[in-house]
């Protein structure tokens, strides 16, 4: 079996080694080492390239100078390496070994594990030894390709395989319905729902962006034309910062915002870091504001630069990310950040909506915090056109019922 | 693209859906067009439909998504699984996947059981190894936000949880399903805090139920994980005031099930257990969001009296 230990202190390294031996005495190991990051994924470039047994295993250490785990993992990830199972291993907290075990699976590398210091050889061991026992089936018949791709995004995207559902906003303080979000869902054959997770990025990266926003636009207002009833509440849209970079696109918002001018349409802006800050997507914005077609921040927090956007640009409301609102009720960090938004969005006088509330414990918290609109499964999952009306009738119902009762 | 062979027989006229839309137009005096305009006022999928459509969809030329298809059928007061249900072709699908296939050398990860014979039995309180079965599952499991505060013999309401085995030869199990009715919102505490299975339970009054939770599923082959999903499936498909079906699972392997039938988890939290991380994979599926899948609706239309069927009607002659 062929190892690369990748350790800055010889006697770990010596240590890892013997106790392989011990633990596995019938199997017979072919041991590499180096002692720096740098030195790693020379070797690793190295072995792919020439006709040498591949390496099986891979052991790295993070903290190091010359190249550090990470500096590995980077490499392992974008070459051949990426198959090589890698354990971790190092001295941090369990935090951070959390983090990289996200990283590190994010890459989809072959994780063994990560395990903290002081070493347990057989944990390793055994790791392996389950993984090779249970090898993950390719399943190539089932996974090779996903139902929607780079090859087929254009000839899927068109108004038979779009599905819109809509998710009620609600204040907080009154359980008024304020509004809905549309989210969309493409629908082939008989392949279930596909999330905007999978296909946005496809649509992005065939320029396809403004073509489907303005389907979805169009279907969501044809929708709120069915019922007289759902003109009272704001519908948003969800239009990413590329879409600003169209002027055509932007007219045709402009003009269908006035000849449907009956309804409260909102569009909530994906950020993308290099985009918005640019002078046209600034101007496209300060035109849609113009014409009374209000901007909502989507995800505020999840890149690092939202809060230069804030002064500049007369936002009416804030959504803040439900990674950081879910667990809000049990984790400190994420309330201090939820809090702090808030208090922010305060002194700018800009609407904050919760997203991904799922539990009551989180919905009266935020009440508590002050935050003016929520959203979430708590309220309610994204409900399909159909069912709408009745949603709307039976929430009403027991809304006004509570408000009487208290 | 995909393989869709969901029911597309030779003769593509005959595809259930435009077979349905044809009987539908005749048996309501609608033209093409009244069915179109009909379509356009009442959903606004339809939006922007016409006649051609129309007519493509009812000479099999292109049929609508699974999804669009239950919208229409709906409308006109029927169900996708009552009409689907009706085509041969689609039903011997459905019996594809649980009936006991011919090849002996099948994939089993039972020791002793490979591919014989075997039953569905639904059992409760009233069982006399209702307890065992019910410890021997959440052991399996092994989901550490599911806990059991007291003896389970304590629990009055345990009569709420529902268990389906699959029992083959001297009575060994060879597959079981965990799941109990229960309202979305206590199964969203269930996903976000560590919940008392009894909580789960307990807390929900008869007339906010409007979910079924699947808290364990598996079998020993495919075949017999297939039918113990359809035991549920149907039975949610039945419920009519049901409108999510929610999985809160940890076994890999049925993980791994559910993302080869392109259902994606809205949830993935990890926890710690005995030293080990464990990942609680949350699903929540709409009741359209079932239909529009065609894996789950063939489930869905496997009756309890169709599994006997299917189970025991071995098409292709006798097994070793």
């Amino acid at each position: 079996m062929k190892i690369l230990i990748v350790d800055d202190q010889a006697f770990v390294r010596e240590t890892i080694k013997s106790e392989f031996i011990q633990i596995a005495p019938e199997v017979s190991f072919d041991f590499h080492e180096a002692d720096c990051g740098n030195k790693a994924i020379e070797m690793l470039e190295h072995n792919s390239l020439s006709d040498l047994p591949t390496i099986e295993l891979v052991i790295a250490d993070l903290k190091m100078e010359n190249g550090d785990g990470l500096a590995i993992i980077n490499h392992m990830a974008t070459t051949r390496s990426r198959e090589i199972p890698i354990a971790i291993v190092s001295s941090s907290d369990k935090r951070t070994l959390e983090l990289i075990g996200n990283i590190t699976n994010s890459f989809s590398l072959n994780l063994v594990g990560v395990f903290q210091k002081p070493l347990d050889i057989s944990d390793i061991y055994a790791s392996i030894a389950a993984k090779k026992a249970f090898p993950q089936e390719p399943d190539i018949s089932e996974e090779i390709t996903p139902i929607c791709n780079e090859a087929n995004i254009t000839s899927l995207l068109n108004e038979e395989n779009l599905f819109l559902c809509y998710q009620p906003k609600i204040n907080i303080k009154t359980g008024e319905l304020v509004g809905f979000e549309v989210l969309s869902r493409l629908c082939i054959q008989g392949d279930g729902f596909i999330y905007p997770d999978k296909f946005i990025p496809l649509i992005e990266k065939a320029g396809l962006n403004c073509q489907f926003t303005k389907l979805v636009l169009n279907q969501a207002l044809s929708q709120w034309h069915l019922f007289e009833k759902l003109k009272s509440y704001s519908l948003s849209i969800n239009i990413s910062a590329n879409d600003l970079l169209s002027d055509d696109f932007i007219n045709y918002v402009i003009d269908k915002h006035l000849t449907n001018s009956d309804i409260k349409l909102m569009l909530e802006l994906t950020e993308s870091q290099q985009t918005i800050n640019q002078d046209r997507s600034l101007q496209a914005i300060a035109k849609l504001i113009i014409n009374d077609i209000p901007i909502s921040l989507d995800d505020f927090g999840k890149s690092y630069s939202t809060f230069d956007r804030l002064d500049s640009i007369p936002f009416d409301e804030i959504k803040i990310d439900k990674d950081f609102v879910s667990d809000l009720d049990v984790n400190l960090q994420h309330q201090a950040i939820v809090e702090s938004t808030i208090a922010l969005a305060r002194k700018l006088n800009v609407k904050v909506v919760a997203e991904g509330v799922e539990t009551l414990s989180v919905l009266k918290r935020l009440q508590m915090l002050g935050c003016h609109i929520a959203q979430g499964y708590f309220i309610s999952p994204p409900i399909e056109g159909r069912y709408l009306m009745a949603w709307i009738n039976e929430y009403n119902l027991q809304h006004e019922c509570q408000y009487v009762s208290c | 693209m995909t393989s869709t062979n969901y029911s597309y027989s030779k003769d593509k006229q005959n595809h259930v859906f435009s077979t349905f839309l044809k009987h539908l137009r005749q048996n309501n005096d609608l033209s093409q067009e009244q069915l179109c305009l009909h379509l356009r006022q009442h959903s606004s999928l339809f939006y922007n439909l016409d006649t051609i459509t129309v007519s493509r969809w009812e000479r099999g030329v292109n049929i609508p998504s699974l999804a669009k298809q239950a919208e229409i059928v709906e409308l006109y007061d029927n169900e996708l699984t009552s009409i689907y249900s009706r085509d041969k072709q689609f039903l011997k699908e459905c019996s594809n996947l649980v009936a006991i296939p011919n090849a002996p050398e099948i994939k089993s990860s039972h020791p002793y059981y490979a591919n014989d014979e075997y039953q569905i039995k639904n059992i409760d309180i009233e069982d006399d190894s209702f307890y065992l079965v019910l410890k021997m599952i959440l052991r399996y499991e092994g989901n550490p936000s599911l806990k059991l505060k007291h003896p389970l013999e304590d629990f009055f309401w345990l009569k709420n949880v529902k268990i389906s085995i699959a029992i083959a030869f001297n009575g060994q199990i060879v597959g079981h399903g965990l799941y109990l009715e229960t309202s979305a919102q206590n199964f969203l505490e269930l996903v976000n805090i560590n919940s008392d299975l009894s909580e789960i339970v307990a807390n929900c009054e008869h007339k906010d139920r409007d979910a079924m939770l699947v808290l364990s599923s598996a079998g020993a082959t495919k075949q017999v994980e297939n039918s113990i999903m359809s035991t549920y499936i149907n039975q949610f498909s039945q419920q009519k005031y049901l409108r999510y079906l929610c999985f809160s699972i940890c076994d890999e392997g049925f993980i791994k099930k559910l993302n080869t039938a392109k259902l994606e988890p809205f949830k993935v939290r990890n926890m710690e257990f005995n030293d080990r991380m464990i990942a609680i994979h949350s699903f929540l599926l709409s009741r359209s969001e079932l239909m529009a899948n065609r894996f789950l609706l063939k489930l869905a239309v496997i009756s309890p009296k169709r599994l006997v069927t299917f189970l025991g009607n071995d098409e292709q002659g006798g097994r070793s």
